[in-house]
C-alpha cells in the first residue's frame, strides 16, 4: 500500500474540480425547480439557486468516504461521513421547508448521539496548560450540545455573499494542519477535502453570488467542525478559531431572545442603501457580527467580506497559538 | 476599519484571557484542590472548572455587548445630528 498517500492525495485533490462540477448542475436543478433565493442586498434584489452548497457537500461526502474507505477507516467513515450527512439531511429539510426553530436544534443533537452511542469520542480531552482530564460525565453532554451550537454557530455566518467560505474555510485550515501534526489522517482528509471543495464553491458564492450554500452546505461544515475537533481531540483549538462564529451566535439570540426564526423578527441588524450595508440604529435590531462591522460606517458587501475573513484568520491564528502555547 | 479592530480587540481579550484561566486553573486551583478523596477532587476540579469557564464566557458578552451598545449609541446621535443638520440648512 506504498501507493495510498499518493493515490488519497489525488482523490482529495479531485474536491475541487468535482464540486465545481456539481453546483453548476445543482444550480440547473434550483432554477428548473425554482428553489431560489432571493440576494436582499442588492439594489436589484435578483433571485439566486438556494441549493447550490448541495454541490460542495455531495462531493466533499463523495471524496471523503473514497479516501477514508481506502484507508480502511471504518470509525472515520462514520464521524467524517454519516454524521456530515445527517447535518446535511436536516439542513437540506430547512430549505425545502421552514423547520421550526425550536425543533431544529433538536435535530442537530442527533449527530452526537450517533458518535455517543457508537463510542467515536476518547473522554480524557487535552486541555492547554492542564494536560490531559478526565471527563467521562461531562464530556456526553459537551458532545450532544456541540453539534447544535457549531452547526448553528456557522449557518448564521452565513449572510453575505462568500462569507461562509471566508469563515469557514481558515477553520477548516487549521484543524486539518494541526490533526495532520497530531497523527490523526481521517481528520485531515476531512478537513483539507472540504477547504477544496469550498474553494471550488467560492467560484459561485463570491460576491456577486450566483448561488447560495443553504443550510444544508452550512450546517454540513459545522458538523464536520465538530467531528474533527471531537476525533483529533483539537476541542479548546476549535473553540479558540470559532470565538467569531460563537460571539456572532450568542449576541444573535440573546438580542432577539432566544431561538426564532429569521423571518419571524420584524427588525433586520442591517439596512442596505445604494449598494452599502450600514448598522441598524434600532436598538431592539438583532445584534451580529456584521452590525458590529457597519457601526462607523457603511462597508461595501465584498469589503464586509473579506473583513469576517480577516477576522476568522485572526481567530484561527490564535487557535494555532493556543495549541503552541499550552503545550499541545 | 476601527469596528474591524473593535471586533478583533474583542476577540484578541477573549483569547488572552481564556489562556489566563487555563493557566491559573492548572497553577492555583488544581494544586488547591489536590490531596482530598479521588471522588471530592473530581468533582471540585468539575465543578470550579466549569464555574469559571462560565465566568470567562460572561465576561467576553459583557465586554463586546458594552462596545456595541457605545457604537450604537454614537451611531445614533451621528445620524441624528446629520438629520438636524440637513434640515437647518435646507432653503425652506
Amino acid at each position: 500500500m506504498s501507493d495510498s498517500p499518493y493515490l488519497i492525495s489525488f482523490i482529495v485533490l479531485t474536491s475541487l474540480p468535482l464540486t465545481i462540477l456539481m453546483t453548476g448542475a445543482f444550480n440547473r436543478l434550483s432554477f428548473r425547480f425554482k428553489l431560489l433565493g432571493r440576494d436582499v442586498h442588492k439594489p436589484t434584489m435578483p433571485l439566486v439557486p438556494s441549493v447550490g452548497g448541495l454541490g460542495f457537500v455531495c462531493s466533499y461526502l463523495f471524496v471523503t468516504a473514497l479516501s477514508l474507505s481506502f484507508l480502511g477507516a471504518s470509525a472515520g467513515v462514520v464521524v467524517f461521513v454519516l454524521v456530515p450527512l445527517i447535518a446535511a439531511l436536516i439542513g437540506l429539510v430547512e430549505d425545502l421547508r421552514e423547520l421550526n426553530p425550536v425543533l431544529k436544534p433538536f435535530l442537530l443533537v442527533i449527530p452526537g448521539v450517533v458518535v455517543l452511542v457508537l463510542g467515536l469520542y476518547d473522554p480524557f480531552p487535552i486541555i492547554p496548560f492542564i494536560g490531559q482530564v478526565r471527563l467521562t460525565i461531562v464530556y456526553p453532554l459537551i458532545l450532544l450540545l456541540a453539534y447544535p451550537v457549531v452547526c448553528n454557530a456557522v449557518n448564521s455566518l452565513d449572510v453575505l455573499n462568500g462569507s461562509l467560505i471566508l469563515t469557514s474555510v481558515p477553520v477548516l485550515s487549521v484543524l486539518g494542519a494541526l490533526s495532520y501534526l497530531n497523527g490523526s489522517l481521517d481528520s485531515a482528509i476531512a478537513a483539507v477535502t472540504l477547504s477544496l471543495g469550498l474553494l471550488g464553491f467560492a467560484r459561485f458564492n463570491l460576491y456577486p453570488a450566483r448561488s447560495f450554500s443553504g443550510n444544508a452546505g452550512s450546517l454540513m461544515i459545522g458538523a464536520v467542525i465538530t467531528s474533527v475537533a471531537i476525533y483529533s481531540k483539537l476541542e479548546v483549538v476549535a473553540l479558540t478559531a470559532l470565538l467569531p462564529h460563537i460571539m456572532n451566535e450568542f449576541h444573535l439570540l440573546s438580542s432577539i431572545g432566544g431561538l426564532k426564526s429569521g423571518k419571524s423578527y420584524r427588525r433586520r441588524p442591517v439596512e442596505v442603501a445604494n449598494g452599502m450595508i450600514r448598522a441598524s440604529v434600532e436598538p431592539s435590531a438583532p445584534l451580529t457580527l456584521v452590525r458590529m462591522l457597519t457601526l462607523s460606517a457603511p462597508q461595501g458587501e465584498a469589503r464586509l467580506v473579506l473583513r469576517l475573513g480577516l477576522i476568522s484568520t485572526t481567530s484561527s491564528v490564535l487557535a494555532v497559538m493556543t495549541h503552541v502555547l499550552g503545550g499541545l | 476599519m476601527g469596528d474591524t479592530l473593535n471586533v478583533l480587540a474583542v476577540i484578541v481579550t477573549a483569547w488572552a484571557t481564556l489562556l489566563m484561566l487555563l493557566a491559573f486553573i492548572s497553577n492555583t486551583i488544581l494544586p488547591l484542590i489536590e490531596g482530598t478523596s479521588p471522588f471530592i477532587t473530581g468533582l471540585l476540579r468539575v465543578t470550579v472548572s466549569v464555574s469559571l469557564f462560565i465566568a470567562w464566557l460572561a465576561w467576553w458578552f459583557a465586554l463586546s455587548k458594552f462596545l456595541v451598545y457605545r457604537g450604537i449609541l454614537r451611531l445614533m446621535r451621528a445620524r441624528g445630528e446629520n438629520g438636524k443638520n440637513t434640515n437647518s440648512s435646507s432653503p425652506h
